[in-house]
């Protein structure tokens, strides 16, 4: 059972702070979800976590080990981050080189080959591939050793339906087996689909870390003809309060029976008071304001493309 | 064990690409240009003289020179295009101890430097001793030189190999690598001989000279020593720089 641990990791790249004093643990026998906008600092906190980068201060272990301290890593921690492949290299040979590198016995290529759907397309130059088909080429060399724990960096990028159902059922398998699986991704659908707990970045900072079922019963949806003013007098009781419709509120920090008393003993209607069900999609704008800080919004650009034409 | 199999991994590396076929082509092709001087070169007077004596058939086909110029570019290319296709990555994940995977990379390289300094040496002399019926001389150089040759071409193709590796490691950047191995076989050496007089006898074309017999400014084991200096540095300074370095 291996648990990885990120405690008080700070990175910074000049005066820029990359990730900032951030602490979490990811629990065997679970997927955890890596959350955050595009720049966040999660691919830098998985490559400190798997001693690619180093960090200014802090510490993270898999196992209660530096990932360098580990005696035979491919065995104990796959790993899928950005494209790493020659182009003009086949993808068995890839993987071969993998293997010999780690000790693996070369059958084993095969075997996985067959797994992720390559075998045919095996002997071609992986520059050839498609993207998707790279990020099966990239699986394949992360289950090599076949290691308890798993850390892929957005590894649905390219597959296709199928594809993605497979490499769920795959991570579950994992999952359910005793390891340990860190998945970041942006595709939130999928993370719904998939993680037991997420953890949530924004500007390098944690803002939130749970399990997701958890997570989602922590804003009150609440309906009122009386929006505006129980906004109003919910923010003063301590709500942190976002209005979402004409008569919808979702209100944090303030409990279910707080909300509907406090309604009652200013005699405002509620037509509506639960927890909140929405899309993980919802609740990660919410946790991360806007989203990607450092895009502008997407109706931005069109708009700004439609006035240059 | 463990390192032999990171040794084995990076001459897979080697081996499953286009990069030493093509050198192997350069390699045919210049043995190609020996073989054509010999049939159609002649000195300023029109004769062969040249090719008239053992020791101008050795100089003729002394390519250790040669050899260590063109695999400190093979070195180079090969290591910084690790840095390129982030192929480092799975590299140091597999060796996190970073060291063991350059030193094991080195050591390939230099392997298929040595190599291909080997083949290169071989092909020359096959051309020149397979050009020679066509002129009025024969081959007229001792196997015991012919080996020399040989071996000098092999040492200098690993040592070049080994100096290519090093910049790689340093500079990462492809075309900045090779730039720098341009840099340090073709215009430091001329500036280290204007600044000290003596550094003539310690630059690698007269170090290479000497390895292969055609020359004697040094002892031979000394041209050996220094030969391997011209790589060891490069080398030590890319474990170094590899050590504490973000792999980004």
């Amino acid at each position: 059972m291996h648990q990885l641990t990120i405690q008080n990791v700070t990175k910074r790249y000049g005066k820029h702070t990359v990730v900032d004093d951030l602490s979490f643990t990811v629990e065997p026998g679970k997927v955890t979800g890596f959350l955050g906008p595009n720049g966040a600092g999660k691919s830098t906190t998985m490559k400190i976590l798997l001693d690619l980068a180093a960090a200014d201060h802090g510490r993270t272990t898999i196992g209660g080990t530096r990932y360098r301290e580990l005696r035979d890593p491919t065995r104990v921690v796959g790993v899928l981050l950005e494209h790493a492949y020659h182009p003009g290299r086949s993808g068995r040979n890839h993987l071969r080189i993998l293997a010999d590198a780690s000790g693996v016995p070369a059958a084993r290529v095969d075997d996985l080959l067959d797994l992720v759907g390559l075998a045919e397309a095996a002997d071609r130059h992986a520059g050839a591939y498609s993207l998707g088909m790279r990020q099966r080429l990239g699986l394949a060399a992360a289950l090599l050793g076949d290691p308890p724990v798993l850390v892929l960096d957005e590894p649905g990028n390219g597959l296709d339906p199928k594809g993605l159902r497979d490499l769920r059922d795959l991570l579950r398998a994992r999952a359910t087996a005793g390891g340990t699986v860190f998945v970041s991704s942006h595709l939130l659908a999928e993370i719904e689909h998939l993680a037991d707990e997420v953890v949530v970045v924004n500007r390098g900072r944690l803002v939130t870390h749970g399990a997701l079922s958890d997570l989602r019963g922590t804003a009150i949806s609440v309906r009122t003809p009386s929006a505006d003013r129980l906004a109003h007098i919910l923010r003063q009781t301590g709500g942190t309060v976002r209005q979402t419709g004409a008569d919808s509120l979702l209100v944090t920090d303030l409990a279910t029976n707080v909300i509907g008393d406090t309604a009652c003993a200013e005699q405002i209607a509620i037509h509506g008071l639960a927890p909140q069900t929405g899309s993980l999609e919802d609740l990660f704008m919410q946790w991360t304001g806007n989203g990607d800080h450092h895009q502008p919004p997407v109706t931005d650009m069109i708009q700004k493309e439609v006035a240059v034409r | 064990m463990r390192w032999l199999r990171l040794v084995r991994a990076e001459l897979r590396k080697l081996t499953t690409t286009k990069l030493p076929w093509g050198f192997l082509a350069v390699l045919v092709v210049l043995a190609g240009l020996d073989g054509a001087v010999v049939i159609w070169g002649t000195d300023f007077d029109g004769s062969k003289t040249f090719i008239s004596t053992a020791e101008d058939q050795a100089s003729l086909m002394a390519f250790a020179a040669n050899a260590m110029i063109g695999t400190s570019l093979f070195g180079a290319i090969a290591v910084a295009r690790e840095y390129g296709h982030n192929t480092v990555v799975p590299t140091f994940l597999t060796s996190p101890r970073r060291y063991r995977a350059v030193l094991a990379q080195l050591t390939a390289v230099m392997l298929a430097g040595g190599l291909l300094g080997l083949i290169g040496e071989s092909l020359v002399i096959g051309a020149v001793a397979g050009t020679l019926p066509f002129t009025d001389y024969g081959f007229l150089v001792s196997a015991g030189v012919t080996a020399q040759l040989l071996l000098a071409s092999t040492c200098a193709g690993a040592v070049g190999a080994g100096l290519g590796a090093g910049i790689g490691t340093v500079i990462r950047n492809l075309g900045g690598a090779v730039t720098t191995a341009v840099v340090v076989l073709f215009i430091l050496p001329p500036l280290l001989v204007q600044l000290i007089n003596d550094a003539a006898s310690w630059i690698p074309d007269t170090l290479t000279r000497v390895v292969a017999g055609v020359d004697d400014q040094v002892g031979v084991p000394a041209a050996l020593a220094v030969l391997a200096g011209w790589a060891i540095v490069p080398a030590l300074l890319g474990l170094l720089a590899v050590q504490r370095r973000d792999v980004v």
